[in-house]
């Protein structure tokens, strides 16, 4: 240790020590809480009206939520372009439920960058009923990232949605319909929804990423660029951002999904389907 | 949430929070910013208690959320003036011979680092962690860590003007090693 190390482990000691016990946090603790669960839920059908002309496509990568049915070459069908913008907010009367039922995971959700998200997907999903927030986050090159689940009276969405540091720009770079589509298979409701092991997106830009949001009984992810070797993605709450290179073969990506008890819940490819 | 839960959430914050917020004041530098971080990341944690209670280490989640937090923060303050260090709340009696000075020129230095570097200094020299631990906690890589505690350190001993000078002063030994 040098003689940095040590003055700093004092500092920080010192600083620390000479600090007073806090009040009584309960009652803000509580307050903020409940302002934290109606925030949420005012996010429910909230997307803005908007006279904007420009269709985003995107293409849906339609997937088995069976974790172990998924066929890597045939587990992913390009949607056709879904309907015209349409300037008509989903209505907030009839929120359908979160079929992913993951929660929210991430930093704070910014309302406006949230509802900017959520704005952007109705133009292009105007069916949408209901979002539901999965997770919030800044990308390493300080891009701002909303995950979220748009449902419809049938089908439900992951949503990635990027936008600029500063707010100037952003879009949608994903949608990944997460419905059973095989009808041998019928979903069987919440619980092989439930059973999803991940969502994962391929976010290009100035720097591209892999963005892989686990499901929240993950324990570990891992990321390949071959399908060979494999190295731990740190995550936090089971969701983790990997830089990647631009230029190299998405396809050959794999991740894994190790449930907490160590047991691979999700061996394939990232979903692969985005913007450009 | 039921009763039984919410009590056990007011346990953990009665007995975790005195160290909870001396880890947000040594993040943000400031008592009003580190009770604000505490009270939100708490909040937090009580939304998702009925997850949080059955993990191995709530605190853990906790300071997670605060490091998550602070980023935040910091994006919501970003137009307001830069950090300016608190005085301490009382003097230590035990910092004697120049210490004080000392102390008080790294802390002012600490002040001048991104949020990450100094998040990384705070877990690493004070709360003790490991280059994998605060990895996990910050969300990054191993390689990451090393790589902003290593810039850390430099942007430190580049503000050894600071240091030079208690060391010009004071017969401080222990901060010969201290050069850019």
């Amino acid at each position: 240790m040098s003689p940095l190390d040590r003055e700093l482990q004092r500092t920080l000691a010192q600083r620390a020590s000479s600090l007073t016990p806090p009040g009584d946090l309960l009652d803000g603790v509580e307050r903020e809480a409940r302002g934290i669960r109606r925030r949420r839920n005012s996010l429910v059908g909230t997307a803005a009206l908007s006279v904007l002309a420009i269709a985003i496509a995107v293409p849906l990568a339609m997937r088995n939520a069976e974790s172990g049915d998924r066929d890597p070459g045939t587990g992913f069908a390009t949607a056709p372009p879904s309907a015209a913008p349409s300037t008509q907010a989903p209505s907030p009367a009839t929120p359908q439920r979160s079929r992913l039922q993951w929660g929210f995971r991430g930093a704070d959700s910014v309302g406006e960058v949230a509802g900017r998200a959520n704005q952007a997907w109705t133009l292009d999903h105007p069916a949408t009923e209901s979002y539901h927030p999965l997770y919030s986050g800044t990308l390493p090159d300080r891009r701002r990232i909303e995950v979220f689940e748009a449902v419809e009276s049938t089908r439900s969405f992951a949503v990635f949605y990027v936008e600029d540091a500063d707010g100037s720009s952003g879009r949608i770079v994903q949608g990944l319909e997460v419905v059973d589509r095989n009808p041998q298979r019928p979903a069987q409701g919440k619980q092989s929804l439930t059973r999803l092991p991940q969502v994962s997106a391929y976010v290009d830009g100035p720097q591209d990423f892999v963005v892989i949001i686990g499901a929240p009984t993950t324990g570990q992810l891992e990321f390949s660029t071959d399908g060979r070797r494999y190295t731990t993605v740190a995550t936090a709450e089971g969701t983790g951002i990997v830089a990647v290179t631009k230029g190299e073969d998405r396809a050959a990506y794999r991740v894994r999904v190790f449930d907490g008890d160590g047991v691979a819940v999700y061996d394939g490819p990232i979903d692969l389907l985005s913007e450009d | 949430m039921d009763d039984a839960m919410r009590e056990e959430f007011r346990d953990f914050v009665a007995a975790r929070s005195p160290a909870l917020l001396r880890t947000a004041y040594l993040m943000t530098g400031q008592r009003q910013d580190a009770e604000d971080l505490l009270q939100t990341s708490l909040a937090k944690t009580l939304v998702a208690w009925r997850r949080v209670r059955s993990a191995d280490n709530p605190e853990a989640y906790v300071r997670r959320l605060m490091l998550n937090t602070r980023t935040s923060l910091w994006r919501r303050h970003r137009h307001e003036a830069g950090p300016v260090a608190d005085p301490p709340d009382r003097p230590d009696s035990a910092d004697h011979y120049g210490d004080a000075d000392l102390h008080d020129a790294l802390w002012a230095a600490l002040a001048t680092l991104g949020r990450r570097q100094r998040a990384v200094l705070v877990l690493r020299y004070y709360e003790g962690l490991s280059e994998a631990e605060i990895a996990d906690a910050l969300g990054v890589s191993v390689g990451t860590v090393k790589s902003q505690a290593s810039r850390a350190l430099a942007a430190l001993r580049t503000n050894a003007g600071l240091l030079d000078d208690v060391r010009a002063t004071l017969p401080l030994s222990s901060t010969s090693g201290v050069t850019s």
